[in-house]
């Protein structure tokens, strides 16, 4: 035969077999059938009434913290009396993996596989694990596997299939060369698609591996011819529009499919937009100290108990200031099921008076971008070239939230921290976090009374360089705080009120006094009754210095759905 | 410092701006040698003065030796002090451990305590750069230049930090030229840093997650989870130190200026020579050329030039960082490239050939000896080193990830090294395609950035 021929043939056979190869590699999740190996299970003993124990050949056969893919069966009693039943039983139960199988109806398939322990106890019916070497299995019928009956383990042999199959790829790409080498476009189009398959049914790293790997086909198959002549049109104009366009279509793509940020704060979004109620809402506004200070649940209990039957809402997690509160709350409003009847809000000097220290201290974090949009921007740059912000640092931080902004605006990092819709969990947030900090009672004691004594403001809080405001509210806070109640009062909302939750920092108790003060006539609720502050004087109260925790937390939900209760302002 | 930054991308459009609106002359060199000043100051400004030092021993020497005085004085003298400064911050600190060690393995007490030193970021790059300008100028392949041209050629920002080393007879002249804005240089420049985006914050840094975690247990891994790990690293070191080298090339093209190319697909060599050839192309082209020449290279017999390329190696590991793992790791090249050098003199004719299947094996082998060899590299310890290569001789079947990541590095290198020119029908629409499309490509890398990242492994070196 022509040599030529001759090669054409070979890589033709290749080919085939090769596919054939892949196609039941991937049919049949990463095993071949006729390789592997099987067990025939020996002396068993009874653990409980339905449990049998067999040791097997190899202590490697361990399916603790790995997923091990082996199959037990029970062999038909015909199988040794006719000649198909003793092929099969050459062959091995590999070829019984499903009803249509040759040998299905010589092996019964027992199952199902890596059941714990005492699943395989209370239920048998064939359920069995295999751990560190010994078989841990049932019988279907609960009856004694050593009685006339045989079981067989089979063991596929997964890393020789991938060897195998890896060894198929090549000779494919060897068999495919002289093709593909005439038409590498193709052949990139091919492996983007294939990479994107790879990616959507791998997820996770692999897939951004994939989607990287279909950009750098991309960005090495861009047409590109170089020439002498002067270019028409400037090059930058070029690429910007190419940008721009490229934005805005993914913009739509992403807003279309409904891709979100992975982030704890989203999820707290989902949990108020979708949460279903007949009951009026009450919304609490605030950061950390409204997550964690108050029990959501207790406080509807108690306001029910009250004779104030609502549904009690927090917006507020760790972190969040008032520029931030200000996105999610506009994204809350935009998307709510149910929107609030009463808002009120948390008093805090820490995020009053340095509102921007969250963000300087996670810069270009995805949280931080995720929420800079236009009017987060205005509100922050607000701050950053008002006479509260750090003279020196003005500018800085200017441009840097001009940096956030724009990385909002071009999606930067979304479609790598994105998660599909349903892939977001709603979370209240109810808990704390483990508590890790102990205290001693006269040490809080003392804290909590120097807070409720405290008159003044310290610069303790401020940004260093910082001036303390002329008025409490300083004028932007003031502005944040009617951006906010606009927003809500165009919802809908009726009634506002304020809170300062306690404290163990005496700037934050003169703050708490300071802001009631400027704002007479609103409710505002300050936690400085000597009862709830000699009950909240024990290290068991407190998560660490800032927020509380356990009893603490109740004792003041409590004592917050009393005060709400008597201030007049529920429905 | 870090080029895949929002900082570092405000503070190259800023440099970038300023540079092409300034007029043509000296002054875009001393905007582009300030800038480059500020980047390095923006990691630690106290060692700029280093950097000044460095500079300014290179210029004195240059000068002397162009003026033909003192010339071998001068030489030495140079280059002595940035080795010696070299090695007080990369390896006092080493050299005092392991001494602290020996005696303490003695007996004796350890008298030498390592004095707590940081490491000067591209401290490596930039005292090779000033050797080089003096062994050049010493050789005639460069001439003595003005302070400001040699504060350029040392500090140039695409190149401080991790190279790629450029020499001074390919930078310098450079210098002397007036660079001009060319669409041609700019699209050469966008596309490498397109490529050094993708390499670097999409696949290098993605790579990382898959490797770090488990060479920080390495014990408590499968054999098959080690092999995943092995395999994710050499594609993390890969892409991660070509893509700087493409941003860093990229982005001198940018200004005008060309690079030496630093890397060219060295996954296909088949030899460690041809490897070394293609992989850190400025580092093994500098041990070459001022070491490994110098000290005989393969003149003098066959056990000398075993020795040198040894020699040669075992540097070049020690380059790298104040470690024994390094160290073996460029005692295993040197040892492979020996073996290499060995089997041309003595392999039988028929297996001179360039057939498919040889060359297959021959891919195998180099690359499988490249993967062991990245083991002491990344492992903690020796320890780990054994374990690991216990796991790589065990050949546990490679998991979907791993095949995953030598899929990419095979497609990396056979779309890389083709270049797609305009179909027919793109020829009037080419250049308005090309930059739209690398726009749109360029939002598609945006938004695919983790917002979190991680720093270029060389940086460390």
């Amino acid at each position: 035969m022509d040599p030529g021929r001759s090669l054409i043939a070979t890589r033709g056979i290749a080919a085939v077999f090769a596919v054939v190869v892949l196609i039941l590699y991937g049919a049949l999740d990463g095993r071949l059938p006729w390789l592997g190996h099987f067990e025939w299970i020996g002396a068993a003993t009874r653990e409980t009434s339905q449990a049998y124990t067999a040791a097997l050949s190899s202590p490697d056969l361990n399916e603790d913290g790995q997923k091990l893919e082996a199959f037990l069966f029970e062999q038909n009693q015909a199988a040794r009396s006719d000649l198909a039943g003793a092929a099969c039983i050459l062959i091995g139960p590999a070829l019984a993996m499903g009803p249509d199988w040759p040998c299905a109806p010589y092996w019964h398939r027992l199952g199902p596989p890596h059941q714990l322990h005492d699943r395989i106890r209370q239920q048998g019916g064939g359920a069995y694990s295999v751990w560190h070497g010994t078989l841990y299995f049932s019988t279907p019928d609960g009856g004694d596997p050593s009685r006339g009956r045989r079981f067989a383990l089979w063991v596929p042999w997964t890393e020789a299939a991938s060897w195998l199959a890896a060894a198929a790829t090549l000779g494919l790409a060897w068999a495919l060369w002289p093709w593909a080498r005439a038409r590498l476009r193709l052949v990139a189009a091919l492996f983007g698609l294939s990479a994107a398959g790879a990616a959507a049914s791998i997820g996770g790293t692999v897939a951004g591996l994939a989607w990287a790997g279909l950009l750098l086909a991309a960005a090495q198959l861009l047409p590109y011819r170089p020439t002498s002549r002067p270019a028409r049109a400037p090059i930058w104009a070029l690429a910007l529009a190419g940008f721009v366009a490229a934005d805005a279509l993914l913009g739509v793509a992403c807003t279309s499919l409904g891709l979100t940020p992975r982030l704890q704060t989203m999820q707290m979004l989902k949990y108020l937009v979708e949460r279903q109620t007949d009951r009026p809402i009450l919304l609490l506004v605030g950061s950390s100290l409204t997550q964690y200070d108050i029990d959501e649940a207790e406080l509807e209990q108690a306001l029910e108990a009250a004779g104030h039957p609502m549904t009690v809402l927090r917006l507020g997690f760790g972190g969040m200031s008032a520029p931030e509160r200000l996105y999610y709350i506009r994204r809350y409003l935009a998307a709510a099921r149910h929107r609030p009847a009463l808002v009120w809000f948390e008093i805090s000097a820490y995020y009053d008076l340095w509102p921007l220290k969250q963000l300087e201290q996670n810069r270009y974090s995805t949280r931080a971008v995720a929420a800079m949009d236009a009017a987060t921007l205005r509100l922050s740059l607000d701050w950053a070239l008002g006479p509260d912000a750090p003279p020196t640092e003005r500018w800085g931080l200017a441009a840097d939230l001009i940096g956030h902004f724009a990385l909002h605006v071009s999606q930067a990092g979304f479609l790598a921290n994105s998660v599909w819709p349903d892939q977001l969990a709603a979370d209240a947030f109810a808990g704390t976090p483990p508590k890790t900090k102990h205290f001693v009672d006269a040490d809080i004691a003392a804290d909590l009374a120097a807070t409720d004594g405290a008159r003044t403001l310290s610069a303790d809080l401020l940004a260093p360089g910082a001036a303390l405001p002329q008025t409490i509210p300083s004028a932007w806070a003031r502005r944040a705080l009617g951006k906010q109640i606009d927003l809500f009062r165009r919802a809908g909302a009726i009634s506002f009120g304020f809170y300062a939750p306690p404290a163990r920092m005496p700037d934050e108790g003169a703050y708490a006094r300071l802001f009631c003060r400027a704002r007479p006539g609103e409710p505002c609720l300050i936690a400085s009754d000597p009862t709830l502050l000699a009950a909240l004087g024990h290290d068991e109260a407190w998560l660490d210095e800032t927020h509380l925790q356990g009893p603490g937390r109740r004792r003041y939900t409590d004592w917050l759905a009393a005060q709400l209760a008597a201030s007049g302002t529920l429905p | 410092v870090n080029f895949v930054s929002a900082p570092f991308a405000v503070f190259l459009a800023l440099s970038y701006a300023g540079y092409w609106l300034l007029p043509r002359g000296r002054i875009r060199k001393f905007l582009l040698l300030a800038a480059s000043y500020v980047f390095y100051a923006a990691w630690d400004w106290r060692f700029c003065s280093l950097m000044a030092f460095v500079t300014l021993n290179a210029f004195l020497a240059g000068n002397a030796l162009g003026a033909g005085r003192n010339q071998r004085l001068a030489l030495w003298l140079s280059i002595g002090a940035d080795l010696a400064m070299l090695g007080w911050f990369k390896y006092a600190g080493f050299l005092a451990a392991n001494a602290g060690s020996a005696l303490q393995a003695l007996g004796l007490p350890a008298l030498v305590q390592p004095p707590p030193i940081l490491l000067p970021i591209g401290i490596s790059f930039y005292t090779f750069h000033a050797i080089s300008y003096v062994v050049d100028i010493a050789r005639g392949k460069a001439k003595p230049h003005g302070l400001a041209d040699v504060a350029l050629y040392i500090a140039f920002f695409p190149q401080l930090v991790a190279g790629p080393i450029t020499r001074a007879g390919f930078f310098l002249p450079q210098l002397d030229r007036v660079p001009r804005f060319s669409a041609e240089g700019q699209a050469l420049g966008l596309r490498l840093i397109v490529k050094g985006l993708i390499y670097k914050a999409l696949i290098a840094d993605p790579l990382a997650g898959l490797a770090d975690p488990a060479f920080a247990s390495v014990s408590a891994q499968t054999d098959r989870a080690l092999i995943e790990a092995v395999i994710a690293f050499a594609g993390q070191i890969y892409f991660d130190f070509a893509g700087y080298s493409a941003l860093a090339i990229g982005t001198a093209r940018l200004f005008g200026y060309r690079l030496p190319k630093n890397f060219d697909y060295p996954y296909s060599a088949l030899s460690l020579t041809e490897f070394w050839r293609r992989w850190h192309i400025s580092l093994s082209a500098w041990l070459r050329d001022y070491f490994y020449i110098p000290l005989g290279g393969n003149r003098g017999g066959e056990l000398k030039t075993y020795r040198n390329l040894l020699a040669t190696m075992v540097l070049g590991g020690f380059w790298h960082g104040a470690s024994w793992n390094f160290v073996l790791w460029g005692a295993l090249h040197g040892l492979g490239l020996c073996l290499h050098k060995l089997w041309l003199k003595v392999r039988p004719e028929f297996l001179a050939s360039e057939s498919w299947a040889w060359r297959g094996v021959a891919l195998g082998l180099t690359q499988l000896w490249v993967l062991a060899a990245w083991i002491p590299f990344r492992c903690a310890s020796l320890a780990d080193t054994r374990r690991v290569l216990a796991a790589l001789t065990a050949l546990p079947a490679p998991s979907v990830p791993a095949l995953l990541i030598l899929a990419l590095i095979a497609a990396d290198h056979v779309i890389g090294r083709t270049r797609m020119p305009a179909s027919r029908g793109m020829t009037a629409l080419g250049r308005p395609v090309f930059w739209t499309g690398l726009g749109a490509l360029g939002a598609l890398i945006v938004a695919s950035l983790p917002l979190v990242r991680k720093a270029f492994l060389y940086f460390q070196f």
